[in-house]
């Protein structure tokens, strides 16, 4: 007997394609989690990037959100395995990654992806910066608190000038080894896409690049948001050495957003003008269901709206209030539109039939383990984690105090 | 190196922590992972060892033969039984079930079934008879006019 609940949904499903489609693609195979997968290793990259940018490249004027942007990277990574594991399922079968490596599959070397950036790369780094305050806070925190400060110390609480200056030593050479890094697990997050033959809106060669500089304006956005939010609930105005801070990530933000948005329109151009066999159908999608989250969210609001905003408070003497109602408006346009941009790549792609003579479509659920509830805990929770990390390490430095610079000073 | 204890016993801890991989890697991997390639082998006895659902056509022929018979002269010859009516393992196995018995037609709405093969698309190979459900008749079932088993409506 068949089950009458697969067979209604057989037929809720006819209804929703158009056209000609293989009877495989009528269920899209990579749901909304597979959109958040490289939403949120896009931003581990970008906050990484930005935070190397302090590190090895000296932009001085970025110190006061340069832990900040390494805590936001650690609570994102935490997290970024978190929507394949609710995709795959069996998350108790996970580690079959790493123990039976497979060197032949992309996407089965993740683990090891990971693991590198996650162990090598950023708690080393986030340790060795933090090792001071994790020696002074095992110290002066009440127990039970001071043991698992105790615990990190490893049972060393040298802070000697040249303990210290050995650490920053080691950490700068971690963040050198951390930027090729962090362009490799955002560039090979586009590779698996860009590697797919079969579909050909994400089989390019430049989806590795898009992805990383999408990564890159993402990560950048979000560590904006999340330095001024935080100012906010912590009562400090953003001024002085603040506003410089927040002036020189938005400068950042607005040359990577036009790298990133000339490549995105360059592909589009191409493609348009190849005009390959697959092209008809894409137009389909893109005037129909792609639409709205393509050319209103992901081009107009999050990448246009936030150009002409950035740019203009670049050239303009604008006052600091103005500034920073931007900045804010902007980073969270960014925000939203490197999300659409994720979900047009990754659902998108999946909307046209291998034939080029039909297309699908996506029904998102509100519950299940693949609908928007879980989602929504899944972006969610970077947010607390990060709130926990910043609660546990600290991440205001004396330099953050605010300079002798009188606020509503135009951009310098 | 008196100031570089926290990075020697950092760096100890790495040690530690490859080795037990190693370690464990051993007891983890599958006693019968990758005789034959990157899986178990084992998976396959495993997988062999399930309940065979599908009984096949000619299971269905033996009870079945008027069906049959019928289906055979008509343009549905090429599609199996199952296709339509779902595994029958079971029912073949023991026909008095009620529980086991396939579905006598698929479900409802039949129109939608039959219009999974017979909707208007014009990359459907022309000898499939397609039609626009919306126009072809469409307050009433296919059945009304169509056997299913030999769907040519005779004129």
């Amino acid at each position: 007997m068949i089950d009458s609940h697969l067979i209604n949904e057989f037929y809720e499903a006819l209804e929703r394609v158009s056209g000609y489609i293989y009877p495989n693609e009528i269920e899209l195979q990579w749901s909304v989690l597979i959109v958040l997968y490289p939403y949120i290793t896009g931003l581990v990259a970008g906050a990484f990037i930005l935070a190397s940018l302090v590190r090895v490249f000296k932009v001085d004027e970025m110190a006061p959100a340069y832990r900040l942007a390494l805590l936001t990277s650690l609570a994102f990574l935490l997290v970024a395995p978190m929507p394949l594991n609710a995709h795959l399922g069996h998350p108790e079968r996970a580690y079959e990654i790493l123990v039976t490596p497979n060197t032949n599959s992309a996407m089965a070397m993740f683990g090891f992806v990971y693991l590198w950036y996650l162990t090598i790369v950023l708690l080393l780094e986030v340790w060795f910066d933090y090792r001071k305050d994790i020696v002074i806070l095992s110290k002066t925190k009440p127990a039970p608190l001071r043991w698992f400060y105790k615990i990190l110390t490893l049972g060393v609480d040298d802070i000697s000038p040249r303990a210290l200056a050995l650490d920053d030593k080691i950490g700068r050479a971690i963040t050198v080894i951390g930027v090729p890094s962090a362009v490799l697990l955002h560039g090979y997050v586009g590779f698996i896409f860009g590697s797919i033959k079969a579909i050909p809106w994400w089989s390019t060669a430049l989806m590795p690049i898009i992805f990383l500089f999408s990564a890159m304006v993402s990560g950048i956005a979000a560590v904006m948001v999340i330095y001024m939010f935080s100012c906010w609930l912590r009562g400090e105005q953003i001024v002085g050495a603040r506003m410089k801070c927040v002036d020189t990530i938005a400068r950042y933000l607005l040359v990577s957003l036009i790298v990133s948005f000339s490549l995105e329109a360059l592909e589009m151009i191409q493609k348009a003008y190849e005009a390959e066999e697959h092209y008809d159908i894409t137009v389909v999608m893109l005037e129909g269901m792609l639409y709205l989250s393509m050319l209103v969210v992901q081009v107009f609001l999050g990448s246009i709206v936030p150009m002409i905003f950035l740019g203009f408070v670049r050239i303009a003497n604008v006052h600091e209030r103005v500034r920073k109602a931007v900045y804010a408006v902007s980073s969270l346009l960014i925000l939203l539109g490197v999300l659409a941009m994720r979900w047009n790549v990754v659902i998108g792609g999946q909307f046209v039939s291998k034939s080029f003579r039909g297309i699908t479509t996506y029904k998102l659920g509100i519950a299940g383990r693949e609908g928007l509830l879980s989602a929504a805990i899944i972006l969610i929770l970077p947010v607390l984690i990060l709130a926990v990390l910043v609660k546990l390490f600290p991440p205001w430095e004396s330099a953050d105090k605010p300079t002798e610079a009188t606020a509503g000073d135009p951009i310098s | 190196m008196k100031n570089a204890r926290h990075v020697l016993r950092l760096a100890a801890i790495l040690v530690v922590g490859v080795t037990s991989f190693i370690v464990v890697r051993r007891l983890l991997v599958p006693a019968t992972f990758g005789e034959i390639g990157h899986y178990r082998a084992a998976a396959i006895e495993q997988i062999k060892s399930k309940p065979v659902r599908h009984a096949g056509a000619d299971a269905c022929v033996d009870c079945h033969s008027d069906v049959s018979d019928l289906k055979s002269t008509s343009k549905h010859a090429g599609i199996h039984c199952e296709s339509c009516h779902g595994p029958g393992a079971a029912h073949a196995e023991d026909p008095d079930s009620a529980d086991a018995r396939p579905t006598r037609h698929l479900a409802q709405p039949r129109r939608l079934f039959c219009g999974a093969c017979h909707s208007e698309s014009i990359s459907r190979p022309p000898f499939m008879r397609q039609v626009h459900l919306e126009i072809h008749y469409p307050k009433q079932p296919c059945t009304d006019c169509h056997q299913s088993h030999h769907p040519e409506v005779e004129k």
